[in-house]
Formats: C-alpha cells, sequence, structure tokens
C-alpha cells in the first residue's frame, strides 16, 4: 500500500513517453531489443507453432520444396529435409534449443567467473596471484581444444555440452568481476560497511554486485551472442546436440550433403543463426555504448 | 629487456606444463586410456594385458613422469586410425594447414587495415558507412554459414570453384574467404577506433601546423601510432584463427591439422587428439610471446616496465 502511494506521489513518466524517449536517443538498441524479444516469443512458443513433431519423418515425403516452388505440399510452408521431416518445425524447436543452450551456458560461465572473480579481487595476495595467472593462461589458449578433449573424452551429452559452452567464457566473467571488485574494494562506502561488521559474503552480494551489475549485464549479452555461435559451430560439426534433435548448427551441418539438390534444407536455419547473432550481437553492443561513456560520440 | 624476456620465458615454461599436466590428469580422470586406445569388444584378459603394457597398472605419479619422458623422447605414440607415429601424421597435414593461415593472414592484412583507415577518414560518408555496415556482419555470420553460402553460389550454382579437397590456387579462394571474413571485420573495427584514437591526439595538430602534407601526416604520424594496440589485439586473435580454421577445414574437407582433429574427436583417436592440442597450445603459446616481444620493441614503455602511459 505504501508503495502504491509512494508512485502517486512521484508520477514516473508514462510508459509509452519512456519509449519514445529511448527511441530517440538509441534507436539500434530498441529495434534489436524488439527483434530479440520476437525471437525470445518465437522460441519459447516453438511447441505451440510447430505444425509438426519436429522428429517426426515422412519418407515419401522427403526433400520437398517450401512453399510456392513445383512439388512442394500443402502444410510444409518451408519444406521439408532428407528424411521428410518439417523444416519449419525444426527450425523453431531448434531456435529454441539453440538459445536455452547459450542461456545455459553463459550462466553457467557467469557463475563460475563470479565465485572466482570475486574470492580473487576480495582475499586479493597469493589467492589472487596463482587465481588471475591460471585466468589469463586460460584466456590466452584456442578454447576449441579444451572443447575437443571434454567432448572426446566425456561425449556429446547435453549436460556436457552446457558446461563445455559454460567453460568457453568463465575467465572473461573472472576477469571482469575482478576488476570491478578491486575498484569498488576501497570505495568509502565499501569500508563503512566492513566497519559496521557486515562478512565478506554480505559485502560482496549486498554492498558490491548491485554497482557491478551493468558491466556484467553487457558481457553477459555479448556472450551469449558468442555462445550461439560456438554452439552451432559444434553442432554442425556433429559435436555438439546430437540426431534427432534439431538445433541450428546439426540442421545445418545435416541438411549439407543434400545442399546442391535441395538448398532450403539449410537455407532457413543458416538465415536464422545469422539473424540471431546479429540481432544478440547489436543489442550488446548498443547496451555497451549506453553504459560506457567513453565511446560516445563517435 | 633481459629481464622482461627471462620474465616471458618463465611464464611461457610454466603455461606448458600446466596445459601437458592438465591433458595427462584429464585423460586419467576420465576413465582408463586404453578404452580409448584399444578396438572395441576387447576381453577382460587382453584388457588387462593391454593395461600392463602400457603401464598404466603403475602409479599416477610413476606414469606422470614416464609421460614426461615419452614427451622429451619425442615418443607421442601411434594413432589409431593410421596405424604411424603421430608427430608423422600432423607433419603431413602441417603444409597445408600453414599455407592457408597464411594466405588468411594476408588478405586480412592486406583488406583489413586500409579499409580500417579508409572509414576512419571517411566517416561521415555513405561509402564508409557501408564499408563499416560489411565489416558488422563480417563480425556476425559465422564462417561455416558463409562458407556454405559461397559453396551453393559459386560451386553449385555457378560451377567456377571447386567444393572440396586442396591442390589449384582455385582451391584456396573459398576457404580463404571464409576464414579471413571475420578477421578482415575485427581488423576493420580496431584500425578504425585506433586510427579515430590517433587523429585527435596533439601531435598531429602539431604536424599539420609544421605545414607537413596531408599524407605524411596520416600515414607517418597517425598510422604509425594506430599500429601499435592493432598489432597487440592481431595477435590475441590467434586463438579465434585456430578455432576458424578448424570448422572451415572441415566444410571444405581441407586436409588440414583442423580437419584431421575433428576426425579424431569423432572417432576418439585418442593420441592424435591429444598430441594436436599440445602442439597447437605451443604454439600459441609462442606466438603470443613473439607479439609481446614485437609490442616490447615497437614500444619502449613497456620495455621498461611502465605501462600506464595511456596505451591499453
Amino acid at each position: 500500500m505504501s508503495e502504491a502511494s509512494a508512485a502517486a506521489i512521484a508520477p514516473l513518466p508514462s510508459i509509452s513517453r519512456r519509449i519514445s524517449a529511448t527511441l530517440r536517443r538509441d534507436p539500434v538498441l530498441v529495434v534489436a531489443g524488439l527483434l530479440a524479444l520476437a525471437l525470445l516469443v518465437l522460441a519459447i512458443a516453438a511447441p505451440l507453432l510447430s505444425p509438426f513433431d519436429p522428429d517426426q519423418q515422412k519418407l515419401l515425403a522427403r526433400l520437398r520444396p517450401p512453399v510456392g516452388f513445383d512439388g512442394a505440399r500443402v502444410g510444409y510452408w518451408l519444406g521439408t529435409d532428407q528424411l521428410g521431416r518439417d523444416i519449419l518445425s525444426r527450425t523453431l524447436h531448434g531456435l529454441r534449443l539453440t538459445l536455452a543452450l547459450a542461456l545455459f551456458g553463459a550462466v553457467v560461465g557467469l557463475a563460475l567467473g563470479a565465485v572466482v572473480g570475486t574470492i580473487s579481487g576480495l582475499v586479493g595476495g597469493i589467492v589472487d596471484d596463482l587465481a588471475m595467472g591460471f585466468v589469463d593462461l586460460v584466456i590466452s589458449l584456442p578454447f576449441v581444444l579444451v572443447a575437443l578433449l571434454v567432448i572426446a573424452l566425456a561425449g556429446t551429452d547435453m549436460l556436457v555440452l552446457i558446461v563445455v559452452l559454460g567453460l568457453a567464457y568463465w575467465a572473461h566473467f573472472a576477469r571482469l568481476i575482478r576488476a570491478q571488485v578491486l575498484a569498488l574494494r576501497n570505495l568509502p562506502y565499501v569500508e563503512a560497511a566492513r566497519a559496521s561488521g557486515a562478512g565478506g559474503l554480505r559485502i560482496a552480494l549486498v554492498h558490491m554486485a548491485p554497482n557491478i551489475v551493468s558491466p556484467v549485464i553487457v558481457m553477459f549479452t555479448l556472450n551469449v551472442s558468442n555462445l550461439i555461435l560456438l554452439e552451432s559451430s559444434l553442432s554442425f560439426l556433429g559435436l555438439g546436440v546430437q540426431p534427432p534433435t534439431a538445433t541450428l548448427g546439426s540442421m545445418v551441418g545435416q541438411g549439407r550433403d543434400y545442399m546442391a539438390s535441395a538448398p532450403w534444407v539449410v537455407a532457413a536455419p543458416a538465415v536464422v543463426i545469422v539473424l540471431v547473432a546479429l540481432v544478440v550481437m547489436l543489442v550488446g553492443d548498443a547496451l555497451r555504448d549506453r553504459f560506457d561513456v567513453r565511446l560516445r560520440e563517435r | 629487456m633481459i629481464e622482461f624476456l627471462a620474465g616471458r620465458l618463465l611464464r611461457m615454461t610454466v603455461t606448458l606444463v600446466v596445459i601437458v599436466s592438465a591433458v595427462f590428469f584429464a585423460v586419467r580422470l576420465s576413465g582408463n586410456p586404453v578404452d580409448y586406445i584399444m578396438p572395441e569388444g576387447l576381453d577382460a584378459d587382453g584388457r588387462r594385458e593391454m593395461i600392463a603394457y602400457w603401464g598404466l597398472d603403475r602409479p599416477v605419479l610413476v606414469q606422470f613422469e614416464l609421460f614426461w619422458r615419452a614427451m622429451f623422447e619425442g615418443n607421442f605414440g601411434l594413432g589409431l586410425v593410421e596405424r604411424r607415429p603421430v608427430a608423422e601424421i600432423f607433419a603431413d597435414r602441417l603444409w597445408q594447414s600453414l599455407s592457408l593461415l597464411v594466405a588468411t593472414l594476408a588478405v586480412t592484412i592486406v583488406v583489413g587495415i586500409p579499409v580500417g583507415i579508409f572509414t576512419a577518414l571517411r566517416r561521415r560518408t555513405a561509402v564508409g558507412g557501408v564499408a563499416l555496415l560489411a565489416a558488422f556482419l563480417g563480425y556476425a555470420v559465422p564462417n561455416f554459414v558463409l562458407a556454405i553460402l559461397m559453396l551453393l553460389i559459386f560451386s553449385y550454382t555457378l560451377h567456377w570453384l571447386p567444393s572440396s579437397g586442396s591442390g589449384t590456387l582455385l582451391h584456396y579462394v573459398m576457404p580463404t574467404i571464409a576464414l579471413s571474413a571475420f578477421f578482415v571485420a575485427a581488423l576493420v573495427r580496431y584500425t578504425r577506433n585506433a586510427m579515430l584514437d590517433v587523429l585527435s591526439q596533439d601531435y598531429m595538430r602539431t604536424a599539420r601546423a609544421k605545414g607537413l602534407p596531408e599524407r605524411v601526416v596520416i600515414f607517418k604520424h597517425g598510422l604509425r601510432n594506430a599500429l601499435i594496440p592493432v598489432i597487440t589485439v592481431l595477435g590475441l586473435q590467434m586463438t579465434s584463427l585456430v578455432a576458424g580454421a578448424i570448422v572451415v577445414e572441415t566444410v571444405f574437407a581441407w586436409h588440414g591439422v583442423g580437419d584431421l582433429l575433428i576426425h579424431a574427436t569423432l572417432r576418439r583417436d585418442y593420441p592424435v587428439l591429444q598430441f594436436g592440442v599440445l602442439a597447437i597450445a605451443c604454439a600459441v603459446v609462442a606466438i603470443n610471446l613473439l607479439v609481446d616481444l614485437a609490442y616490447a620493441a615497437i614500444d619502449p614503455r613497456i620495455r621498461f616496465g611502465r605501462t600506464d602511459g595511456g596505451i591499453a
């Protein structure tokens, strides 16, 4: 009740006015944000929007072209693949899985990086030196080697894939968060919290976390787009999600053999990969420009 | 300078020891390596015999010592698919990969830096904007999608270029473009930003005020200073180059190291994969060292241990 009355006392500008203000200042962010939202809705609603079961094969209707071409089959808007599966349904489900894996992977990476970065920054000393030495080492090596090794040893389980995606950027998160923690550590308000008896965990979560959210959000967004590409590449190579489950990368990878006669099999997932990666990257770039004052006026 | 070099060499050694040890323990943590090395359907007696043969029944630390000793003797085992020493299998494919990397680096530098300068100097023109947009696309389009697209157009539709394999110069066209697109885009962006930073510096105004021709101002005073951060960034992109090469080689059936690694992973050809990881990691570490040295040679602030001079 008190919250409601507080809002009544100091009314916020109306939503439409705030949107139009943001639109004027940051048109790229708004357009890319809306596109990202649309893709997210498509991904979440994939089971409702798909006309067919994505794994259902129909061998009598193999490699049919999309609607509008000779030999198209009614109801299969984007045609069928080499096993007679509906490409529209598979693309929607593939988008869903690809986005989910990239988001999970980014969350795992963020969690790992946050733990290492925070401890490293707060404890300092030899712990910090060792942790950051390891982080530098990890960042300087091609991650794809680690990925290949893990996949060869642990197989291509979905869980393994999430771990691999999480391992891809944890060191970047750790470095960023440590730098932020170091910058905040000696500020008067953190010192005041420490003087009033707050423990390390409380300081990290209550006093520091809110102040490092914006650079972390930027990095998280850019990470999601990188992970979408990484997951797609791995699935494309046959090292990611295993058939028959569809991801965008595996659809392109498996459709590749039929490309000369049936280009539509790879076209839909390929276009969606580019679109998703581009949109998420645009959002990340726009957010970074917004938060990083140094990049303004360019 | 000697102190700097010694520090870097020490760090490189530590890095390599950590990598080799990590590979060793990763293999043993995930089960008995004999299961990767042996053909399927081996009975229990045969398995035990092989474990004893490879010394896998000894204490882990003894194995660790043997592992290092074998490495120093240059004995990395035999590939499971091609029954030959893994170093030999690699040597056969190294040339293919290196020639692709050299072509890619050449295209990246020859296209990326001039376009980057151009977009910085022609900031508010349509052509500059288009070039920048193209660079952004190059950044976002994954290399395998680009490769597939080119295959569709130039091989299957127009029949201008061969779709796979290697040998003639024509074979290089699509793999090189697919691999370099990302790096050209990255280099355009970095060169542009670095040029923009430099263009607003006081010494540029001084150079113009001295009455130097614009060409000399831009290229001698501007570009030279702008290239310092660009070189570092190019060095850091080495890791992406390795990842990109692996994908592109697979798409075009380019018989290089990347293609070999993917097949080794798919077939669990463990000795080949292990050697590949170690060899590439070593190469990358060595390149990082070279980039550091080049950087130090260009910029005295680093050589003398002062990195706070506003470079980053």
